[in-house]
C-alpha cells in the first residue's frame, strides 16, 4: 500500500511552492523477510500488540502514529543495510535509542514505517579518563550510566539528563540537545558532544569532530573543516541513525547542596537570579512557582490547588534552587555565601527575597541523579506536557507572565519552570500543561493553548525545544523560508529518498 | 462474580507517562551500593529483560491496555500470548510513582482476552481442567490432599492451616513441617478436610468463572471447620485470600495470616526460640505474592504512602528477616534486590507451566544473585517459588541449599 504524503511548513494548506510530495510504502511480507535475515526472525516484528507497545504520547507531544514494523538491530552493519533495504522500498524509518528522555520518538507520518529500536545497542564502549570522555552507543541509559560510573570512576559523572527517569539515554537526551544535570555550568547537552558516528540513509558511516580522521580520537568537538555536527543534533532522527556518541565526562564531588530562595514576583525571581548566575557558580539553577509542589503530589489531596495551604506550609510563590557542587565544604561554603550575598544585596535594592529552608528530603529528591521528579505530574490531572521555550535569561519573567495569563484563560492550572543555561545567557522556559487525557475537549484545549501561545512567542523571538510537527515546526519554518529551504536541500543530499523520520521536523 | 474490566482502569491506564522507570530495581536511588555488578539501578523486570520488545515490560502492556481501551487493537491470541508472558510480580507497579497498579491491569487485560474468547494455552487448560475436575491444577486426585496428614488430628479449632495445592502435592514437606511446628508450639489447629484450591492459578491467568465455586467451597469449609483464624504456608494462597476474595465476598469472616507473620509474631513474644544451629550463610527470597503485591495492597490507590503504610511495609519485609537471625549459626547475607525490589523468582503468573524457559532463566538468576551475596543457602516462605528455585539449581547444578522457612524453623525447634 502506498500513500502520498505532501510537506511543507504552512499550517493549514501543506501545498505551498517548494513543497515535497513523497510516496511511502509499508513494509511488504518480503520486505519483512529481508529485515529477519538482516538482524533475525527474533528482532522484528509486525504484531500489532507490540506495535500499539511503542506509542507514547505525553510529556513532549500528543500525536504519533503507530509503526508497521518495530526492528530491534544490534550492530552498525545491520543498520546499514536496514537503511538501504528501506531506502530502495522508500519506507520510513525512525529511529528511537530506547529511553524516553522527556519526549517521545515514534512514527510522525502515516504510514508509520520501520521503528528503530536501538536498545539493543546499549554498550559503554570507552572512558578516556585523559581527555574525560565516554563513547556509548544509544541505548545506554542514564541510570546505567550512573550505575557505571559509581562503581568505576566515582570521581567523574556522566552528563546524564536531568530530571529524566532513569531509563532516558545519554544520546537521546544529547543529540535532543536536551537539559542535563549540570546544563547550567556546561550548557544544553548537546555541547558537551565531542563526536558521533552517523549511519545515513544511504548506508554510509560519517563521524563528526576529531573523529571524523581515521585513527583519531574524539578528543575535540571540531571537526576537518566546518563540522557537520550540528545537522544531527536536534534533528530527530531526519538525517540518520546516530550509533555512537563521545560526550564529555564531568568532574564529579561528593560535597552537593542545594540553596533555594522564594520570591512574591517572578520579576524579583529572574533578576535576583540573574545576579547569582552572574557569578558563574552554580551546576544546576532551576526556577519556578509554587504550583510546582502540590501539582507533583495528587487530586485525591484536596489541598493541592490551595495556594494559601502551600503558602502557610512555606512555600513560596515563585522560587529558585541554587545547586551548588564544590570540590570540598570549603569550597561549597564559599558559593553558599556567595548565593546568601548575592541575595543580601538583592534585598538591599527592594527585591523580597527570602531563603526557603529545604527539608533534607527535599534536598535530596532534587540531588539524586537520575531522579523521577518530572514523573509524577501525571498524579494531577493524568497527564501533562513539557511545552519547552528558549529565551534569554531576562525575558523569562515576560514569558511566564504571559504563559501565565494564556494559561489561566484557557483554564490550565499556570504551573511554570524556568532553569538557567550556562550561567544565564539563555533560560529555558516551561509551562507544564497538566490535562486530563482521557476527555477530547481537554485534548483540544491543551492543542488550542499550544499554537495560540506559540504565535506570540515565535514573535517575540523566543525558539522552540524539540518542536511539535503539527505547531511549533510548521509557524517557526514558515517565518524563516529560506532556512527551511536549505535544510531541506541539506536533508535531500543526505537522504535522497526522503526516509529518515519523515515529517518529524515538517521535512520530508 | 467478575473482576473489573479493563475500562475501569482507563484513569490510571491514561497516567502512564510511558517514562519506563517501571522496569528497574530502586528506579530511585542511583546510588545505591551492592557488590560486583549488583549496584545501583538495576533492570528488574524478568519478561522484559529476556524479550526485550517494550510489549514485554510493564510500560509497554499499560499502552497496550490504552490501545484497547481505544479499539485501535482487539483481543487476540497474540496479545494473550504477551501478557501471559510475565509472571505478575509487581515490580513495575511498586516503581511506578504514578502509582498506576500494574498488576490489576494485566490481570484485567489477561480477563478481556478471556472474555473475548480467545483459548487459554494449553498448559493453562490442562491445569484449568484439572482445578474443574480434581479442585487441584496438578491433575491429582481430591482425595489425596490430604494424605500427608498422617497422624494429624482433624478436630474444630479456631485456628486452621490452609496448605494450599502445591504443599499438599508437590511440596509435603513444607506441610509436614508447618503442622509439626504448629504442634511441637502445642497449638490447637486443625487442617481442613475440605480445602479446594484457593483459585490463585486461575485468576492470575485472567479466568475469573472458574474461581467462584472455590471460593465458596474454601468458604464453606472453613465455616465449617469453624475457624477464626486462617493459616497458610503458601504466599500465593494467601495474597488471593487476603486480596483477592474480600472483591468478591467482601470481608472475610475470620482472620487470614500467613506462617511468616504468626510465626514471628510468637518470636516477638518468645513463645518460638530456635534452639538447633543452622550453620549457614543464608539468604532470604522474597516471594513476590508475600511481599509487594501485599505491600501494594496495603498502598491501595493512595498516591503518598502514609506514615502507618510506610511503617507497615518495612516492618512486613523484616519478619521473615527477624526469624532468620533468631537461628543460631545463621549468618543473613542480604541479596542485592531484595524486599519490594526484589527479584522475582519467575513462576508465578501462570508462567512456570506455559513458560518454563522464562521460568527456569529467571529463577537461575536469582540463585546466581543468592551466591553473589555469598549464601550457600536461599530460604524462602512459598511452595512455589520453592519448586522452581530448586529446579533451577538443579538445572546450573549449584550448591546452593533451597528451603522453605518452616522447613528451616522446624528442624532448629
Amino acid at each position: 500500500m502506498h500513500l502520498t504524503v505532501k510537506y511543507g511548513p504552512l499550517e493549514n494548506d501543506l501545498t505551498l511552492d517548494g513543497v515535497s510530495m513523497v510516496e511511502y510504502a509499508r513494509p511488504s511480507p518480503k520486505v519483512i523477510d529481508e529485515l529477519k535475515v538482516i538482524v533475525g526472525q527474533e528482532f522484528v516484528t509486525t504484531s500489532r500488540p507490540i506495535l500499539a507497545s511503542y506509542v507514547a504520547k505525553g510529556i513532549m507531544g500528543l500525536e504519533c502514529t503507530v509503526a508497521d514494523a518495530v526492528v530491534r538491530p544490534r550492530t552498525v552493519e545491520e543498520i546499514q543495510r536496514i537503511l538501504r533495504l528501506a531506502g530502495s522500498e522508500r519506507i520510513p524509518v525512525t529511529p528511537t535509542s530506547g529511553g524516553l528522555s522527556g519526549g517521545f520518538a515514534c512514527p510522525f507520518v502515516e504510514p508509520g514505517g520501520i521503528l528503530l529500536d536501538l536498545s539493543r545497542m546499549d554498550r559503554i564502549l570507552e572512558v578516556d579518563v585523559d581527555c574525560r570522555y565516554m563513547v556509548v552507543e544509544p541505548g545506554v541509559t542514564s541510570g546505567a550510566a550512573w550505575s557505571y560510573f559509581r562503581s568505576n570512576y566515582p570521581h567523574l559523572a556522566p552528563p546524564i539528563p536531568d530530571g529524566a527517569p532513569p531509563a532516558a539515554t545519554l544520546l537521546g537526551d544529547a543529540i535532543e540537545r536536551g537539559f542535563s544535570l549540570v546544563t547550567n555550568k556546561y550548557g544544553p547537552q548537546a555541547d558537551l558532544v565531542l563526536g558521533m558516528e552517523v549511519v545515513l540513509p544511504t548506508g554510509a558511516i560519517i563521524r563528526t569532530g576529531s573523529w571524523a580522521l581515521p585513527g583519531a580520537k574524539p578528543f575535540y568537538k571540531w571537526g576537518l573543516g566546518p563540522d557537520l555536527g550540528g545537522l544531527f543534533l536536534g534533528a530527530q532522527g531526519t538525517m540518520g541513525v546516530v550509533t555512537k556518541l563521545a560526550i564529555k565526562v564531568l568532574p564529579h564531588t561528593e560535597h552537593k547542596d542545594l540553596i533555594a530562595y522564594g520570591f512574591e514576583t517572578v520579576e524579583d525571581m529572574v533578576e535576583a537570579t540573574f545576579e547569582v548566575l552572574k557569578k558563574e557558580i552554580c551546576v544546576l539553577v532551576q526556577c519556578g512557582n509554587w504550583w510546582l509542589v502540590p501539582t507533583r503530589i495528587a487530586p485525591e489531596a484536596e489541598v493541592s490547588s490551595q495556594k494559601d495551604f502551600w503558602s502557610k506550609a512555606g512555600v513560596p510563590e515563585w522560587f529558585s534552587n541554587f545547586e551548588i557542587w564544590g570540590r570540598d565544604e570549603e569550597d561549597l561554603n564559599y558559593q553558599r555565601r556567595i548565593i546568601h550575598s548575592v541575595m543580601g544585596e538583592a534585598k538591599k535594592r527592594g527585591i523580597r527575597a527570602e531563603e526557603w529552608k529545604l527539608h533534607p528530603k527535599q534536598k535530596a529528591s532534587r540531588l539524586t541523579k537520575p531522579n523521577k521528579i518530572a514523573i509524577p505530574y501525571a498524579l494531577f490531572r493524568g497527564s501533562f506536557l513539557f511545552i519547552t521555550w528558549y529565551t534569554p535569561w531576562k525575558d523569562a519573567s515576560q514569558f511566564c507572565r504571559i504563559a501565565e495569563e494564556k494559561m489561566t484563560s484557557y483554564k490550565i492550572p499556570p504551573i511554570l519552570w524556568v532553569a538557567s543555561i550556562e550561567h544565564g545567557r539563555e533560560a529555558i522556559c516551561m509551562p507544564i500543561v497538566c490535562f486530563d487525557p482521557t476527555k477530547p475537549d481537554e485534548l483540544k484545549k491543551v492543542q488550542d493553548f499550544n499554537r495560540d501561545t506559540t504565535d506570540v512567542f515565535l514573535s517575540k523571538g523566543w525558539l522552540n525545544y524539540r518542536p511539535d510537527p503539527k505547531i511549533h515546526s510548521r509557524k517557526t519554518f514558515s517565518m524563516a523560508s529560506d532556512y527551511f529551504d536549505l535544510l531541506k536541500r541539506i536533508k535531500s543530499v543526505l537522504d535522497p529518498d526522503g526516509i529518515m523520520h519523515p515529517g518529524r521536523l515538517t521535512l520530508p | 462474580m467478575t473482576l473489573p474490566k479493563i475500562n475501569e482502569y482507563e484513569s490510571y491506564i491514561y497516567r502512564c507517562i510511558h517514562c519506563r522507570a517501571c522496569r528497574f530495581c530502586y528506579s530511585g536511588e542511583p546510588d545505591r551500593t551492592g557488590y560486583g555488578s549488583y549496584t545501583g539501578i538495576l533492570m528488574n523486570c524478568t519478561a522484559g529483560k529476556k524479550y526485550g520488545w517494550e510489549s514485554h515490560f510493564g510500560s509497554g502492556k499499560v499502552w497496550m491496555a490504552r490501545a484497547l481501551i481505544e479499539g485501535t487493537i482487539q483481543p487476540s491470541e497474540e496479545m494473550a500470548d504477551i501478557l501471559l508472558r510475565c509472571p505478575t510480580c509487581g515490580n513495575c507497579q511498586v516503581q511506578c510513582d504514578n502509582n498506576i497498579p500494574t498488576t490489576e491491569i494485566i490481570e484485567a487485560m489477561r480477563a478481556t482476552c478471556v472474555d473475548a474468547g480467545i483459548p487459554p494455552h494449553q498448559k493453562h487448560h490442562a491445569f484449568l481442567e484439572s482445578i474443574k475436575a480434581n479442585n487441584n491444577p496438578y491433575q491429582e486426585k481430591h482425595e489425596m490432599r490430604t494424605s500427608w496428614t498422617q497422624g494429624l488430628k482433624a478436630e474444630k479449632a479456631d485456628l486452621v492451616y490452609f496448605v494450599g495445592c502445591t504443599a499438599a502435592y508437590r511440596q509435603s514437606d513444607v506441610a509436614r513441617a508447618t503442622a509439626r511446628l504448629l504442634e511441637k508450639l502445642g497449638l490447637n489447629f486443625s487442617v481442613l478436610r475440605d480445602e479446594v484450591c484457593c483459585g490463585s492459578p486461575a485468576l492470575r491467568i485472567g479466568q475469573i468463572s472458574v474461581v467462584k465455586k472455590l471460593i465458596e467451597k474454601n468458604l464453606e469449609a472453613v465455616r465449617h471447620a469453624g475457624a477464626k483464624k486462617v493459616l497458610f504456608s503458601c504466599a500465593g494462597c494467601y495474597r488471593t485470600f487476603r486480596v483477592d476474595y474480600p472483591k468478591y465476598v467482601g470481608e472475610l469472616p475470620f482472620e487470614v495470616v500467613h506462617a511468616v507473620e504468626f510465626f514471628s509474631d510468637l518470636l516477638d513474644k518468645k513463645l518460638l526460640t530456635p534452639s538447633k544451629p543452622f550453620s549457614q550463610k543464608v539468604t532470604w527470597h522474597d516471594p513476590c505474592h508475600l511481599g509487594r503485591h501485599i505491600t501494594a495492597h496495603m498502598k491501595g490507590r493512595a498516591s503518598i504512602e502514609t506514615p502507618d503504610v510506610k511503617k507497615f511495609r518495612q516492618e512486613w519485609f523484616e519478619r521473615p528477616r527477624r526469624i532468620l537471625r533468631s537461628i543460631p549459626g545463621v549468618e543473613l547475607r542480604e541479596m542485592y534486590r531484595n524486599r519490594e525490589d526484589a527479584w522475582c523468582c519467575g513462576a508465578g503468573g501462570g508462567v512456570k507451566s506455559a513458560y518454563p524457559d522464562l521460568a527456569s532463566e529467571t529463577a537461575q538468576e536469582r540463585i546466581k544473585e543468592a551466591e553473589a551475596a555469598g549464601a550457600n543457602s536461599l530460604i524462602t516462605a512459598c511452595p512455589f517459588c520453592l519448586t522452581n528455585l530448586s529446579e533451577a539449581v538443579r538445572a546450573m547444578s549449584s550448591n546452593m541449599t533451597i528451603l522453605d522457612l518452616f522447613q528451616l524453623l522446624d528442624r532448629t525447634i
